[in-house]
């Protein structure tokens, strides 16, 4: 697009089964007239929404992604869409850590009897992400670039590590850890921040090693990360079993991910 | 699996989607999607010839899978399904997309964006029928009980409906008495026969019902559960008790609004409806000149609605005053006077006779109410007039009882904007609730008079009576499901999930989590936070969600 204005934003929603998507059929019952970028996909619950739908949206080049569930204490499995919370929180920590702006990603409520709050929250969000330009244009970054992040955000959504930690938000607030430890908000984003730091960086270098063998200072180069750090990660990934010494490059060693049958036997 | 054959069958809906979208095209555009293998267009999908091209469809074309792209799947979804079924297909095959409430409704003046959107939309809907598994059917066992809230004629004539068929009957009702709203009035319209005669006779036949319980002085604690097995805390006395119960109809009505700071409302010379309803009564009316004020507090910015009984009820009762003293002046001032069907309009001619006087004031030229008078602004004369008055009676609207909210948030039912109960749908299923085994009738969802809500009363009774009679409701067969290979026992999800409907159980694998079928509402909370992703939400699991914005972002 070469004007801001022809741009048509692509917007992805989700839209729980009780109380959003009942509210989106009320406004087309009350012929509320708005913009036509939302496709939305029906779930039961706001709460069914994993992190990794969000970043699978960004990975195909929506522009925005609108998550809307029941208001809070309405929702119509309890608590579903306190977790909704939780996992769009998680959502947008790692856009952030993959270089996109939060504000593409919404999550709001909208009640079974709210037809016009629907079209109201679909136009607003809709003008946002207008303003904002395709995905990539207020990040002032190219797609392939944002596809790489994209992609290691995939795997930390997806990884063990993280859902841990963001599955047990609610319980570590509440009841607190193991330990008998209660957390505060702000120390569980510490913690989740933590963690996809550190997840992001391991799945960068894993995504970079599966291209070609890499020195930790190429590796380093490539994710503007400290070489100290890297070398934290490989060697932990070495342990692991993941990683393998390849080659040497002059004198510093090349890794590469150790391929598939070795890791199996 | 074999292959897969896709049939997609797009409604013209009337012109309520063909007027607005191309429908003709969008058809040809499913046509060309991968594993669609027939499409085709019909004017009204849901009509018996839609069903039955649905049903030639899928012998025909050997499908095995079947999507229609016409309406919204909260309304509509459980009839294709049943077609699905009665041509052999299993019905968790079937999907839905919605083109009209999504496209052609809400795109009116966007034709092409219209068109566009129905066919992304058709696009996602054909990736995840492609990925949809046949479920088995899920049967649960119906507790023979019902739970009725509210003790006025509608949950009266539910309780005693219900009960008559042969089922135990729970009543709560929060005040002492039985009778609710008609307590308080002296004489109905149009009939004008007296309001005790009608609801004294049932108060007596519940009460006296061997299979009927009444909880006075009850309020509704708790709910869970869900349909045929309910759990109903209520708390009466101080005392907590748990109902098992199949059904739960909300009959908890409304009440009318009391006008303060309205046309100098003080309860004396200026009264409402129901106030004039008690002097009426009790024989205790001696004003000769009265005006009653209509639409007071009703169809004003703050409260839009018509309350619908409060015209037949002043008019009934300027008539009751005329007739006990033929001398005296009733004015009635009105913005609009909803006296519908012919029974009604017989009423207010007969009253006009009776030279009960009818003055049409304006919402921005109210009538103010001074001591011993009303000026009123006739709109029809295009004058000021000054009625001398001994007493004004206020016709204010009903509303919903203050507790209606938090009712609505344990029952995890919806309140429209005036906070009355919002039914599952307002033409196709007025009595329902979208959750499944919970009704609803009489003023809790909208003002009514008795002739109307004791006809909602015997609608929902007999919507209730349906999975009392069957024994057995089939759920939804969205439940989760566990990878017992991914899982490794933490137990996040039998933390998490509000219906207790999974938990980890020792097996010879070690600690594994499983899903209680019968109590899982599907909520995919527990998939959406498993560390593993070993949990599989059945009809929407993680590829088919995948698959779905794969392809609505494919250009
Ligand atoms: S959350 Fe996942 S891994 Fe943990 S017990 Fe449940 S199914 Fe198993
Ligand atoms: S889908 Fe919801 S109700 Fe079912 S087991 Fe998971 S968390 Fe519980």
């Amino acid at each position: 697009m070469d004007n801001q204005n022809d741009f048509e934003p692509r917007i992805l929603g989700f839209c729980c089964n009780w109380c959003s998507y009942a509210g989106a059929d009320l406004a087309g019952v009350s012929r509320m007239q708005y913009r036509p970028n939302v496709r939305v996909i029906r779930v039961m619950c706001s709460g069914r929404i994993d992190p990794a739908f969000v970043i699978e949206g960004f990975l195909r080049r929506m522009d925005g992604v609108m998550v809307l569930g029941c208001h809070l204490g309405d929702c119509h499995y309890l608590t579903g869409n306190y977790e909704a919370i939780n996992m769009i929180n998680e959502a947008r920590k790692l856009l952030e850590y993959s270089g996109i702006n939060s504000g593409r990603l919404l999550l709001d409520w909208v009640s079974a009897s709210e037809g016009a709050r629907f079209s109201e929250v679909v136009t607003n969000f809709t003008e946002e992400i207008r303003a904002l330009g395709p995905l990539g244009a207020a990040e002032g970054r190219d797609f392939s670039e944002l596809e790489f992040k994209l992609r290691a955000a995939q795997a930390t959504a997806r990884g063990e590590k993280l859902r841990w930690v963001a599955a047990k938000q609610t319980e570590f607030m509440t009841e607190g850890n193991k330990y008998g430890e209660v957390f505060s908000r702000h120390e569980l984003n510490r913690m989740l921040e933590g963690v996809i730091a550190d997840e992001m960086a391991v799945n960068e270098i894993l995504l970079l090693m599966k291209e070609r063998p890499l020195s930790v200072k190429e590796m380093a180069a490539a994710i503007d990360l400290p070489p100290p750090r890297v070398l934290r990660y490989v060697s932990a990934l070495r342990k692991k079993g993941l990683v393998d010494l390849q080659s040497l490059d002059g004198n510093s060693p090349r890794y590469a991910i150790r391929v598939e049958e070795e890791v199996q036997q | 699996m074999s292959e897969v054959r896709i049939g997609v069958f797009v409604c013209h809906c009337g012109s309520n989607i063909g007027g607005w979208l191309d429908v003709p095209e969008v058809a040809e555009y499913a046509r060309s999607l991968p594993n669609v293998v027939f499409a085709q267009d019909n004017l009204y999908t849901c009509s018996e010839a839609g069903l039955s091209q649905i049903k030639n469809g899928i012998k025909e074309h050997n499908l095995n899978r079947v999507i229609v792209a016409s309406c919204t799947p909260r309304t509509h979804e459980p009839l294709f399904k049943r077609v699905c079924q009665e041509s052999g297909l299993n019905p968790s095959l079937f999907e839905f997309v919605n083109i009209r409430e999504q496209c052609s409704w809400v795109h009116m003046q966007q034709r092409e964006a219209a068109t566009q959107k129905a066919k992304d939309l058709i696009r996602a809907g054909a990736a995840k029928a492609s990925l949809l598994e046949p479920q088995e059917d899920i049967y649960v066992d119906v507790e023979p009980r019902a739970l009725i809230i509210g003790g006025g004629i509608a949950g009266l004539t539910t309780a005693l409906t219900i009960a008559n068929v042969g089922f135990d009957v729970k009543l709560v009702e929060k005040e002492k008495e039985l009778g609710g709203l008609l307590r308080h009035l002296y004489k109905l319209y149009p009939s004008n026969e007296e309001a005790a005669a009608v609801i004294t006779p049932r108060i007596e036949a519940v009460r006296n019902h061997p299979r009927i319980e009444v909880f006075n002085d009850s309020t509704v604690r708790d709910v869970r559960g869900f349909v045929g097995n309910y759990d109903v805390i209520i708390a009466s006395d101080g005392k907590e008790e748990t109902i098992k119960t199949g059904v739960i109809i909300v009959a908890t009505g409304a009440e009318e609004l009391k006008p303060q700071g309205l046309y100098s409302y003080d309860g004396q010379k200026v009264i409402t409806q129901m106030e004039l309803e008690q002097l009426l009564a009790d024989g205790n009316v001696s004003a000769t000149k009265v005006a009653m004020i209509l639409c007071a507090g009703a169809r004003i910015p703050e409260r839009t609605y018509c309350s619908r009984t409060c015209c037949m009820t002043a008019i009934k009762n300027a008539v009751l005053i005329k007739k006990q003293s033929p001398e005296a002046q009733v004015y009635i001032l009105y913005r609009d006077l909803q006296t519908y069907g012919t029974e009604y309009e017989e009423y207010l001619r007969m009253s006009k006779e009776m030279g009960i006087r009818y003055i049409k004031y304006s919402l921005s030229n109210p009538p103010t109410v001074s001591d011993g008078g009303v000026k009123v602004y006739h709109e029809l004369l295009g004058r000021e007039l000054n009625l001398e008055t001994d007493l004004v009676v206020l016709a204010t609207p009903l509303v919903p009882h203050s507790d209606a909210k938090e009712l609505a948030k344990k029952l995890k039912v919806p309140l429209e904007q005036n906070k009355f109960f919002l039914e599952a749908h307002v033409k196709l299923r007025p009595l329902d609730f979208a959750t499944d085994g919970i009704y609803l009738c009489g003023c809790a969802s909208w003002p009514t008079d008795v002739e109307q809500t004791i006809a909602q009363a015997l609608g929902a009774a007999s919507r209730a009576l349906i999975p009392l009679t069957k024994g057995q409701v089939k759920v939804e067969p969205i439940v989760s499901s566990v990878d017992q290979d991914k899982c490794i026992g933490c137990g996040i999800c039998e933390y998490l999930c509000p219906y207790k409907a999974i938990a980890v159980f020792p097996t010879d694998k070690g600690d594994r989590a499983s899903t209680i079928v019968a109590s899982c509402k599907g909520c995919g909370v527990c998939s959406s936070h498993c560390p593993m992703m070993a949990i599989t939400m059945q009809n929407f699991n993680d590829d088919q969600i995948t698959a779905q914005i794969a392809a609505l972002a494919a250009v």
